[in-house]
């Protein structure tokens, strides 16, 4: 259903997206995951056509966005970071909007509008001003414009974010069932849970790149095998890392003069030999964090920082 | 097509759902069309006065000098009013005359022993022109008076010694026919050839109301445009120009419904407008049907321009200041806030060429008199090719403007 080859788009000097590639299919969920300004909106963007690639292919249902713009968006679905809804107008209205803008009318259009509004629990405010709603009904409406003409590629950019906890469960149902009826949805975010919840494939990605690519047991498993140990204090970059080569199944990650990241196998039985170790090459240790094995280790792990930094 | 039609029915719905940015554009012009009638108000163009006409002689020739104010045209211009001299005195004090005139007693006798007499003439200095008017009557009053002592002044010393003999009134009655003989030579006919030549008259200019319509009505237009193409930074702030991107439609229809949106509305606008001229102001309109065209016509085009105007802007707010100058500019000197009637030659043959000031006069021309068809097609035409360009420019900046 989705395939991007190879996208690479700048912004004169800014390499926004460099070369990501991924493949989707219907009735999956695809994660990009990574921090703000890794690149997930930018190749979103690409993939519906807001944005032309720099270079690369992206094909929708076999339909190259850039040769054939109109036919690939006739099948997709977005759901925009932002709160595209017209204000002013009703819930019902909107959703019979954004549905005719896909080609849907009359009796269709109507019964799809009302089924969309049941589902996202609207039904009983359609017609009051969107300017009226919550920022929960809100979301939730931004959600149904995107799946009232039914896509068979859905764009999720960020759908959660600033939502509260009984609209995000909400949320995340209305995505799996996009999936269950057969859409394909890729779904960015930074919010690692949600991703572990959600996703059947995942792709980290991280200055534009995707570090680490595959179905969410696999990305698991990867996590799994080392603790990260993070530690603060006052380091010598060069003679820690002297220092912790000597450690068997070590990886340094991130060092520099006041921080350090490690990749260790069995952290909590070897953190006495490796405080020493550090001791030994003149770095003190102020504050030391231990994370076990999760998609957020990973993420730390594959590129050295918080998802959230 | 359709999705045209969908988007033009969801702005149409935008704009009536915000009616107070929808009616302060309708009523402003109003206002300030009915207060600039209110400033220059022009009803009777003839000045009006009083005269305080103080008759102590109280005799046929004090009589007659007041009826000189009874005739046309100076009856029309000047009010007379008989009381005595203290009554008047305090009025004219406080103001409230053009002029006090006092006719002394005795006046009629100086007058036929043609001996020295003084009428006395008090003028309001606060008005200039019914005091004029006045001294002027009275000059040419007593001019004539003059020229009457002088042709029959021996004749009217009969009258004074008591009442005259039938044999006195028998000569005077001789001597004013052999009078009246000697001056048939010099005036029937005329000596003096008098060449008549008729001006062609002035055309009547149209009360102020009516003259400052057309400007008003194009100036609530061009305002009603200004705000609402200040939403197309709201739109881009909430994303819904990016979700139409995303659709299959193209940029044309979105922003075409936009467009027809605004001109329901100016439409409706347009036609009210010329209801309230039609009624209320007593206006002539000679070609409606084109008139209630060219409203919506102009009210999408001065859409089209302030889109153009908030694209080039860098944020909402200089996009708002720089429609708001241009909007105050164009109303200035292109016949909105005056009409180009009354502006200084220079300044209104530049107007004509402002965007509201061409779409002004060709609305007035619409208004006015007979248009001819050719003229009619080069005013729609140049509209139509005008806002064609820009719509195509706007819809390509849009695309590229909506993802920034």
């Amino acid at each position: 259903m989705l395939r991007v080859d190879q996208l690479r788009k700048s912004f004169g000097e800014l390499t926004a997206v460099d070369g990501i590639g991924l493949e989707a299919n219907p009735g999956e969920i695809y994660g990009l995951l990574g921090p703000n300004g890794a690149g997930k909106t930018t190749t979103l963007s690409c993939i519906c056509g807001l944005l032309t690639p720099t270079s690369g292919h992206i094909w929708v249902n076999g339909h190259d966005v850039v040769r054939d713009g109109v036919e690939a968006r006739r099948v997709l679905g977005v759901v925009p970071q932002d709160l595209a809804l017209f204000e002013d107008l009703s819930a019902r209205e909107n959703l019979e909007y954004w549905g005719g803008a896909w080609g849907m009318r009359g009796q269709a259009l109507t019964q799809r509008t009302t089924e969309v509004l049941e589902a996202t629990g609207l039904l009983d405010r359609s017609k009051e001003p969107v300017k009226n709603f919550s920022g929960g009904m809100k979301r939730r409406l931004n959600f149904g414009c995107g799946v009232v003409h039914q896509p068979k590629l859905l764009l999720l950019d960020e759908p959660t974010v600033g939502v509260d906890p009984q609209s995000r469960v909400r949320l995340l149902e209305l995505v799996r069932e996009q999936a269950r009826n057969g859409a394909c949805v890729l779904y960015t975010t930074h919010y690692m849970e949600e991703a572990e919840a959600l996703c059947h494939r995942l792709a980290i990605v991280d200055h534009g790149r995707i570090v680490a690519q595959a179905p969410l047991a696999e990305l698991r498993a990867m996590a799994g095998e080392r603790d990260v140990l993070r530690l603060t204090g006052t380091f010598s970059p060069p003679a820690v890392r002297e220092a912790l080569s000597r450690e068997d199944r070590l990886e340094v990650i991130q060092i520099d003069e006041t921080s350090a990241t490690l990749s260790v196998a069995d952290a909590s039985r070897r953190l006495p030999a490796i405080f020493s170790a550090i001791h030994a090459a003149g770095g003190e240790i102020r504050d030391t964090v231990l994370r076990q094995p999760t998609l957020e280790s990973l993420f730390l792990k594959l590129t050295g920082k918080e998802l959230r930094e | 097509m359709r999705f045209l039609a969908l988007s033009a029915r969801k702005d149409l719905l935008r704009i009536l759902r915000d009616p107070i940015a929808l009616l302060t554009w309708i009523a402003l012009p109003i206002i300030m069309n009915g207060m600039m009638a209110l400033i220059f108000r022009e009803g009777d163009p003839m000045p009006q006065g009083k005269l305080l006409f103080v008759d102590q002689d109280q005799t046929l020739v004090s009589g007659l000098i007041s009826s000189a104010f009874s005739r046309e045209p100076l009856s029309r211009m000047i009010l007379v009013e008989r009381m005595d001299e203290p009554a008047a005195r305090k009025r004219i004090d406080a103001g409230d005359a053009s002029a006090m005139l006092i006719v002394p007693k005795g006046f009629s006798d100086a007058f036929f022993q043609r001996k020295q007499s003084t009428l006395t003439l008090v003028k309001n200095p606060s008005a200039r022109i019914v005091p004029e008017m006045i001294q002027q009557a009275v000059d040419i009053v007593l001019e004539g008076a003059f020229y009457l002592q002088r042709v029959l002044g021996p004749d009217f010393d009969r009258f004074t010694s008591g009442p005259p003999s039938d044999l006195a009134v028998a000569a005077m009655s001789v001597r004013t026919n052999q009078l009246m003989r000697q001056f048939s030579y010099y005036i029937d006919p005329p000596l003096i050839d008098l060449e008549t030549k008729v001006i062609q008259q002035q055309k009547k200019r149209a009360p102020f109301p009516v003259l400052f319509f057309p400007g008003m009505l194009m100036l609530a237009l061009f305002g009603l445009a200004v705000s609402r193409s200040e939403d197309i930074w709201r739109e881009r702030a909430q994303g819904t120009l990016r979700r139409a991107l995303a659709t299959p439609q193209n940029m044309a229809s979105y922003f075409g419904g936009k467009v027809l949106a605004l001109g329901a509305v100016t439409a409706l606008i347009g036609a009210l407008g010329l209801v309230l001229a039609r009624y209320a102001l007593s206006a002539e309109i000679h070609n409606p049907a084109a008139a209630l065209l060219w409203a919506p016509c102009a009210g999408m085009s001065f859409y089209v321009l302030n889109i153009i105007i908030q694209l080039a802007a860098s944020d909402p707010r200089s996009g708002v200041m720089l429609s708001m100058l241009i909007l105050f500019i164009c109303g200035m000197i292109g016949g909105s806030f005056f009409p180009f009637e009354m502006m200084p030659a220079w300044l209104a043959a530049i107007g004509r060429f402002a965007p509201n000031g061409w779409l002004v006069l060709r609305f007035k021309e619409m208004l006015q008199g007979p248009i001819d068809p050719v003229q009619l097609f080069y005013a729609f035409g140049t509209l139509v090719v005008l806002n064609g360009i820009a719509f195509y420019l706007i819809c390509v900046r849009l695309r590229k403007w909506s993802v920034a």
